[in-house]
């Protein structure tokens, strides 16, 4: 859904956002539109609408004890955070798999470079041939006929790294291949290519590591709160054991 | 146990590549020799399934026309495509031995890049026995702990208030799955050495 602009006092546009942007995190738009499944909207009212169905369950518990409902919110709020760890960790995922996706498709385009000594149109051709279905695929479709259309023209390879990949690194590869296809047949330029791609590899291997790395850390804390939980369950129960006995000896 | 011998075999897969790379480059600098001679010494010192696949390779080579040495790297690349520097190397290996002798310059780069994943994969891999350690001390203390609370009030204590409660059941069991999950998901985590590919 559009933001709709309005227009205030001095003429000057201004984005409203609506009620859903406002009460979402504010880095939650950018995630849930890049993995490009739902927009923010919709999310959030799914979202909403889960974590009131807890509340919903609390409701008739709140008329027998209701001490106990008071799960069921800590439920509801747990589970609405939950969702946007997991959006969070998707989003994680999604960046580097696109990340490694232009990464393939740059150690391809240089060994076909390499292999064929020809253009490059024949080289893309070549391998949207050879490719799996998916995005890659796709992209690779839509720059040939971008390429046959304004044969003279960067922007579609500027198009093509941000649909696959989106970051600098990969501008700057497609970048270099138009100047390759465009002025000059020099192979040195291709070996270039070839070492910049094993440098990005190597960036985003240290991310990888780094992102798979970080995964452990939390597992200390996961061990120990159950184990709390557990502890404050005893002293409770001990606790009520204890006033039951004053109870019955002091009557 | 079935996913460590699975990483196991991987690795000494990655190595023997890493291996067979750095014996070939170092030989091609001696100019005397020709590419086949190399290529044969190479595969007399390489082992395993990579011996295999080169024993093959080359009998392609020896007697074999240009397309069928073209076709005989790609299905040999294609085997090795996770390994994306390997997959440089033989390619690069594959244009010289069509077209001639050029500079290996390049084969030195990609040999080192190759060496550089095989020592970062070996970093990675330490750092997750670390964690591993961490993992199963937390464990251990977290059932001292509960033990030491257990014998605090006397067990028979402990039984009647709380292990005998319905509370005290429910509490117990769902402790012990949220430890089954947890273990489960650390070997899921433990178990993935790949450090070029993330799946979702």
């Amino acid at each position: 859904m559009k933001n709709k602009k309005k227009t205030d006092l001095d003429g000057q546009s201004m984005t409203v956002f609506s009620f859903w942007e406002k009460i979402a995190e504010s880095d939650l738009k950018k995630m849930v539109d890049y993995l490009n499944e739902t927009n923010v909207n919709s999310f959030q009212k799914q979202r909403m609408f889960k974590a009131g169905l807890f509340l919903l369950m609390g409701i008739p518990v709140f008329f027998l004890k209701p001490m106990i409902s008071l799960v069921f919110l800590g439920l509801a709020l747990a589970f609405y955070f939950y969702e946007y760890l997991r959006v969070k960790s998707k989003f994680n995922a999604a960046r580097f798999q696109k990340e490694l996706v232009f990464l393939e498709f740059s150690k391809e385009i240089y060994i076909y470079l390499l292999e064929n000594k020809t253009t490059i149109y024949s080289a893309f051709e070549k391998m949207k041939e050879r490719e799996k279905e998916g995005v890659l695929k796709d992209a690779l479709g839509d720059l040939l006929i971008d390429l046959h259309e304004r044969p003279d023209d960067v922007q579609p390879f500027i198009d093509f790294a941000n649909r696959t990949s989106g970051s600098d690194r990969s501008k700057l590869f497609m970048i270099t291949l138009f100047e390759y296809h465009q002025n000059s047949k020099d192979d040195s330029i291709i070996y270039q290519l070839g070492k910049m791609t094993s440098e990005q590899l190597f960036l985003v291997v240290d991310d990888i590591i780094e992102y798979k790395h970080g995964k452990f850390m939390n597992f200390p804390m996961k061990i120990t709160m159950p184990v709390v939980a557990v502890v404050l369950v005893f002293f409770i129960s001990l606790l009520v054991d204890s006033l039951k006995a004053i109870q019955f000896g002091g009557g | 146990m079935q996913r460590q011998v699975k990483n196991d075999y991987e690795r000494a897969a990655l190595e023997e590549r890493n291996r067979f790379l750095n014996n070939i480059t170092q030989m091609l600098t001696n100019e005397n020799m020709t590419l086949l001679e190399t290529f044969s010494t190479c595969t007399g010192y390489a082992e395993g399934e990579l011996k295999e696949k080169l024993i093959d390779l080359r009998a392609v080579l020896v007697d074999g026309t240009e397309k069928e040495v073209i076709e005989a790297f790609r299905v040999l690349r294609d085997f090795y495509k996770s390994d994306v520097q390997f997959d440089q190397f033989l390619e690069q290996l594959a244009i010289m031995l069509v077209e001639g002798r050029t500079s290996i310059d390049s084969l030195r780069d990609t040999k080192n890049f190759h060496n550089q994943i095989l020592v970062k994969q070996e970093k990675f891999i330490q750092m997750k026995k670390a964690r591993k350690r961490d993992f199963n001390t937390m464990i251990f203390y977290s059932v001292a702990f509960i033990g030491a609370l257990m014998f605090s009030f006397t067990i028979p204590k402990f039984i009647d208030i709380y292990a005998h409660t319905m509370v005290g059941v429910i509490t117990s069991s769902l402790y012990l799955l949220i430890i089954f999950g947890l273990y489960h998901s650390f070997n899921k985590k433990y178990f993935d050495d790949t450090i070029t590919e993330v799946k979702i």
